[in-house]
Order: C-alpha cells, then structure tokens, then sequence
C-alpha cells in the first residue's frame, strides 16, 4: 500500500520548454516528453530551470535575454559558458501564468555570430489544484481580466493530426488584429492583455492548423474593471 | 563471517532495487482545461515500467479535499492497458454531475494498477454514485485458478444478483488467436484490444432493469432483435456499424444502459471477438480444450444447453464455464453481434470488422435448439437486423477506449 501512495502522482509541477534544439548547438537535448504528442515542450518540475547550451567557438561574449508577459531578464557572459541556473519565478508555486522567450546571442569583438532561441511557459495548473469550469452557461468562462497563457494542440482534432503549424488570430471587434504564427503544433501562447495596447472589448480568437480544416473559435470579452453593471 | 553479511547485505539491496525498479510508476502529472477553446481538460503524465508490461491507470479526482466521482464516460485516452511513455487523458468536466460551480481546487490522482480481472456493475445505481462499480483484481480470495481455469470467478453463479441487478464482466485481453472451422482452426486472427465480457448472455431480469420492460428472470433475454439493441439503420441519424461506428440509438438498450450506468463502452461485441472470447484461448471443436468434433457430444452436454439435452432457454450460468470464466458462450440462445456477416466466411487479420454492408448481421454460438455441429465454438450464422427469434439473445461487451 505504501508503494502504491508512492506511486500516486498529484498534479504537481511543470515549466515548458519549447524548440527541439532548446540552447543545443549540435544535437538535441534529451527531452523529457511529458506528452508524446507533445513533441517540442519538455516539463519540467521545479522553479529552477537549467538552461544548458554549447558554446559558440566563434565568440567572446553571450547574452542570454529572457522576456516574459510578467518581466525581463538579462544575463551576459564573458567567458566560456554552457549553462545558466534561472529561477523562472520566487516560490516554490507560480502566482500567474506566463510564457516566455528566451534568445541566447553569441558575439565576438565586432558582431554577432550566433543565437539560439527557446520559449517556456510556466503552467500553473501544473504546480497544484487548477480551476475546471464545467458550467455549460457560465458567463465568467468568456471574461479575460489579465494576461493569458492559452494552449493549442493539434491532437485535439484528428482532423488536424498532420498538421506542421498553427496559427492563432486574435481580432478586437472593431480594432486591431493579432496574427500569431507558431512552427510548432502544440504548446502554449501568452496573450498580454492588460497593459497590451488591447484595450476593453470582445475580441475573436481563431486558432487554425495551416493545411488542415480544423478550426477553434472563442469569443472573449475584457469587461472595464469596476464598469460591471448587472441586472436582476 | 563479516563479509558474507555484507554480501547478503548488498544481495538484499540489489534485490530490493530490482524490485522497485519493476514497480510501474507514474510521475510528472500535469492538469490544464483547454480554455478558451473547450471545457475540456487534458490530463499528462508520464508512465515508467517494464517496456512490455502494461498497467491501467486508475484516477481519482478532487476539489480541495473533496473527493469526485465521475462516471466512465466523462473520461477518455491512456487509462487502460497502457504501456511506458508520456500518456496523455482526456476528462470532459461537462460529462460529470459537477456542472453548477466552478471546480477551483480540481486535482487529480493517478495509479498504476495491474488490470482487474472482473468489473461489476450496479445496475440500479446512476452513473458516477458510490460504489457503483467494483473490480476485482488478481489475487483476490474469490478468484481460483484449477485445472483448465485461471482466475475464474466461480461464486459469481451463487447469488442471483449477479444475473439480475447486477452485470458481470470478465476482462478479456488482447491477443492473437485462430478462428474459424477445423480442430485446430487456420484462420489467424489478431485483437489488439483489451475488452470486457459479460459473464453471462444478458438475462430478462438484467433487460428489465435497464428498460423496465419484460420478464424478469436470470435467464437469457430474448426475442429482441439488433434493432431493439442498437437501433436502426432507418433512425436519424442512422445507426449502421460499421459506418456510425459505436454510435447507438438512445432509446436502444445500449443507449439506455449507457446513459443508466455513464459507461460508454457498453456494445456488442464483434464477430471476432465473440468467437474469441468463447474459445479462450482452446483451438478445440468446444471450448473445453479437449474436443475433436461433433461426435463429442457427451463433452458439449457438460458445456451447453442445446437440442440434444433441453428443449427451452435456461439460466445462465448452470454449464461449465469456458476457460476465462465465460458462462453459455455456446448454446442457450444464438448471440447478436456487432457486425454484418459475411456468410459462411470468418474474417481474419487485425481486429475484423465483419462485412462493412449487407442485409444480415451475425449471430454467433448455437442455441438451445440447435444441433451439435451449431454449437461449435466457430458456430455463427446470420439474420436480418429486425429479427427476433425467441432463441436469440446477446452478451453484453465493453469496449475500451
């Protein structure tokens, strides 16, 4: 029995770390797939990330920049470096989602001779309890009030299962519209609403599969913070 | 003296090792609702085992400290029969009884267990209420393995509950086996399947508990037809294995014992499968192992019921069982399955679907009037889908997903 309850898994922990060659030069890293389907995004369960790379013989500095919805970060390096110890957030427990992009600049005296680039979100959902909506009319379920981490997978459908892309739309009604382009098929994208340049409003996100039919559709709406009225 | 205790010692330790190195576990779980795109929630984790050895998934879910209960059908993806790798489920929260309040503490459990050998059903309880299914692993003081028998669950013939309100059904694994005439038969046949079995032919009792409608004893149901099962290829929308798939109609018995129980799966089961399950695991005339042909009919009296020891249906469960624990696989009544047939053709290969058109769906295993030679474990013959004899009947099967 106690071999059993060592068995059970909770829902625990992930960070994901996206791009096949994720800050290898030469050859993959050994990906630790959490989802076969899921073929570029590799979990991870702890806030410490190690970032790992070859170095770039043709150069004399490195800077690793890390860009989140949340913040930035910038790391150089002067000397021979292959790995870098990032805590992607301060617990133990992310407080919001987030994704981010990493890009590793390799230069020498004069110019730049090599980047490798990476993306990781960080899941809460994978950290501990998550929130499950399964109320069919729940109006809260269409309401977005911050930034977003919003996933897309072509396994969801088998109509997109050879897919080699995915696309993800997000259009305000009346304004502006965002095209995402992502080479991957499954993973996650960060959408920073607040303090974006979006606005209040509804907005339409259309996340296709480029060669195949299959498409998903929301409708969201971003309410005015403390503009709520509601009608008994 | 000091040494060989450091031997054992160390014999002790890598013993140990070995054997939790064995041990199937389950690591890296990871939840997330696939919003804004669906209500559904993809559950991730990554299964470490032997490379050949294959283990259900048992999940447990939770809000805060609050246990959920789901019925089966909510859930779909890697939960039975899994082998090592990253696994990836599917739970459809709409599908569950918590639909009026969000879930803000949701978590689940996930363990390895090796696959029960019978699966019981209450029918009288709704989808998703306590103890409304129970299994019954290796090991299990019910179980005997003697002589032809491994595993088998004998005492399920002792309460009649088991026949009435309750449904049996033994685990069939997925294997390669040889079907059709001919002691031993030629026709290689692979299913690449695990499924379940009823223990018995469906009974009137079981049937009314499902439908409400007619007799209630724990014999076989019959007199229903294919249509009365599974619905019609007239209904809309049209219900025509192979083309809809597992799609039933919900007024059939399938659709009503699906929506009673939130089990999915219910269906009949293949030609193939029928045949396999009866035979389980013999290449014999009968099931008994030992059978050469029609003349051992002293052996078939000990299996079935059939023309030459009755003259009506009787309860389930008084033969022999085969070797998995199967009761009336042959004799008592003919048995409806899924597909259409092919005539005095048994389809080998991997995982047969029958004839994927025609006019006359398979029965499958003899009746109570048919001669010895119908009652042979290659036994099939075949009827239109509005048929209903009152010496055919079926077996209930659970397909997994």
């Amino acid at each position: 029995m106690k071999m059993r309850d060592r068995w059970m898994a909770f829902a625990s922990a992930a960070l994901t770390l996206t791009g096949a060659a994720a800050f290898a030069a030469d050859s993959a890293p050994t990906l630790v797939d959490a989802a076969c389907r899921n073929k570029h995004w590799t979990t991870v369960y702890s806030n410490a990330v190690t970032l790992a790379w070859n170095w770039n013989t043709n150069a004399t500095s490195a800077t690793l920049a890390i860009s989140g919805m949340g913040g930035t970060l910038a790391a150089n390096f002067v000397t021979v470096t292959s790995n870098y110890l990032w805590h992607a957030f301060a617990q133990d427990v992310p407080t919001a989602e987030d994704v981010y992009d990493l890009t590793l600049t390799f230069s020498n005296n004069t110019a730049v001779v090599g980047a490798l680039t990476s993306r990781l979100a960080v899941v809460t959902g994978a950290f501990g309890p998550v929130t499950v909506n399964p109320v069919a009319g729940s109006g809260a379920w269409a309401k977005v009030k911050t930034n977003v981490v919003i996933p897309y997978d072509a396994s969801w459908s088998d109509a997109a299962t050879n897919a080699v892309s995915a696309q993800l739309v997000i259009a305000k009604v009346g304004g502006l519209a965002q095209t995402n382009a992502f080479a991957d098929v499954a993973g996650y994208t960060g959408w920073k609403i607040r303090n974006g340049g979006w606005g209040y409003g509804t907005f339409d996100l259309t996340l296709s599969f480029p060669g195949t039919t299959n498409v998903w559709m929301a409708e969201l709406t971003r309410p005015m913070d403390g503009l709520m009225i509601r009608v008994r | 003296m000091k040494t060989t205790r450091v031997l054992i010692g160390m014999m002790a330790v890598f013993m140990a090792v070995s054997a939790v190195a064995a041990d199937p576990a389950i690591t890296d779980v990871t939840v997330r609702q696939r919003w804004p795109w669906s209500r559904l929630v993809d559950i991730d984790y990554v299964l470490t085992c032997d490379a050949t050895q294959r283990v259900d998934v048992a999940l447990s879910a939770y809000n805060g400290s609050t246990a959920l209960s789901f019925p089966l059908n909510a859930l779909s993806g890697d939960l039975y029969n899994v082998s090592q790798g990253g696994k990836h489920v599917v739970l459809d929260p709409v599908k569950t009884a918590y639909t009026n309040d969000l879930l803000t503490q949701f978590r689940v459990s996930l363990t390895p267990t090796n696959p029960p050998v019978y699966m019981i059903v209450d029918l009288t309880k709704s989808a998703g209420a306590s103890n409304q299914i129970e299994y019954i692993y290796p090991g299990d003081a019910r179980l005997a393995t003697e002589g032809r028998w491994t595993n088998v669950w004998f005492g399920v013939t002792n309460d009649q509950v088991y026949a009435t309100t309750k449904l049996v059904l033994r685990r069939v694994p997925a294997g390669t086996f040889n079907r059709g005439t001919g002691v031993p038969p030629t026709i290689s046949t692979t299913l690449t399947r695990d499924f379940y079995a009823g223990v018995f032919e469906l009974t009137e009792a079981q049937w009314y508990t499902i439908m409400g409608t007619g007799g209630s004893l724990a014999a076989p149901k019959a007199g229903v037809s294919y249509n009365d099962i599974r619905g019609a290829t007239t209904n809309s929308p049209s219900i025509n294995w192979y083309t809809s798939g597992y799609t039933v109609e919900p007024a059939s018995f399938m659709g009503r014992i699906r929506e009673k129980t939130g089990i999915a799966g219910f269906d009949l089961p293949t030609d193939a499968q029928s045949e396999y399950l009866c035979r389980a695991g013999t290449t014999s005339y009968y099931y008994d192992g030992q059978s050469v042909s029609s003349t051992d009919t002293n052996i078939l009296s000990g299996l079935a019921w059939w023309f030459g020891n009755n003259a009506g249906r009787r309860l389930v469960g008084q033969k022999a069982a085969n070797n998995w624990g199967l009761y009336d696989t042959l004799g008592n009544v003919h048995e409806w399955c899924l597909n259409w047939d092919y005539g005095g053709t048994w389809d080998g290969g991997t995982d047969p679907l029958g004839l994927l058109t025609g006019s006359y769906r398979t029965l499958r295993g003899g009746c109570y009037d048919s001669s010895e030679a119908a009652c042979q474990s290659c036994a099939k013959l075949q009827a239109g889908p509005t048929g209903a004899g009152n010496n055919s009947g079926f077996r209930v099967v659970r397909i997994l997903p």
